[in-house]
């Protein structure tokens, strides 16, 4: 379980930072030893599932202004000019899918065929963020000032 | 000649990005249709003379796989163009598609330069 959580942290990682450059100008890092940070106000939590030869989820917590500004550089929107908040969680799950894809790639090479669930993203409380991210394996990135954990689940099929 | 396109994509935010890319790589478009899914896609292919179709693979109600097997067994559909985008990097898949007539295959995320080229590739065999 180890190494599978090593292996897919990292191309989760990988995905999560390549997807984040080449989609939204947006430079990502790891947070190296940083612990995760308590959050004070609601973030936006964006899921999505994969099932093939194996199963799980990928999911990431942004704050508002991060998602919104993320959905700006995806649209190539003026960053002074707000969007639609449907514009900006229609972005989130985009920009989810396509990490999701890159991940699997990534961590299965070309072969396999896996089927995405639809990404589902929305605003959760504080309280329910850092009960979700203290549960679980997390990994921390940074984005500028702000903080972006995310996590990878994967479940391995018995034959 | 300018070109009707069918952009088929559950999300609005990739129907954007790539009338953007479209309208920045300088393929000469008349018109740009666009629907949520691969039925809907249907229906306005049966009504409209498309000359390019732009689909994604994951979508609800039909897929963009289910789409192209549709196509391909139509005879007034089967010679229109189609360029998957996806963020599905499988090979086998891709391979499938390409067996079903997809002429092309980009993989998300894309940039304006690889539309300009795959459209020139796809509608102009350059």
């Amino acid at each position: 379980m180890a190494a599978e959580n090593t292996a897919s942290g990292k191309a989760m990682e990988y995905a999560l930072i390549s997807v984040l450059k080449d989609m939204a100008g947006t430079e990502a890092a790891p947070a190296g030893s940083t612990s995760v940070p308590s959050f004070e106000t609601s973030l936006i939590h964006a899921h999505i599932t994969f099932d093939g030869e194996c199963s799980g989820e990928l999911g990431m917590f942004m704050d508002p202004a991060l998602a919104a500004r993320i959905a700006s550089r995806i649209l190539g929107a003026d960053p002074n000019e707000p969007l639609l908040q449907e514009m900006i969680l229609d972005a989130g799950k985009e920009l989810l899918n396509v990490i999701c894809g890159q991940f699997l790639t990534m961590r299965f090479g070309p072969e396999p065929i896996f089927s995405l669930g639809v990404p589902r993203v929305f605003p959760l409380s504080a309280q329910a963020c850092n009960a979700l991210i203290s549960s679980s394996p997390i990994s921390l990135f940074k984005i500028g000032a702000h903080f972006l954990p995310a996590y990878v689940r994967v479940r391995q099929k018995t034959p | 000649m300018k070109w009707k396109i069918l952009i088929v994509d559950d999300s609005n935010v990739v129907k954007t990005v790539l009338m953007k890319a479209l309208a920045e790589s300088g393929a000469p478009v008349q018109k740009v249709f666009d629907a949520s899914n691969g039925r809907d896609a249907l229906d306005i292919l049966r009504k409209e003379s498309i000359n390019l179709v732009f689909a994604d693979i994951n979508m609800p109600v039909m897929t963009g796989v289910e789409l192209v097997e549709n196509m391909a067994d139509d005879p007034a559909l089967n010679r229109i163009p189609v360029i998957m985008i996806s963020t599905d990097g499988s090979t086998s898949r891709m391979e499938y598609l390409k067996s079903k007539g997809v002429r092309a295959y980009v993989r998300k995320p894309f940039t304006t330069e690889q539309i300009r080229s795959v459209v020139r590739e796809v509608m102009l065999g350059r």
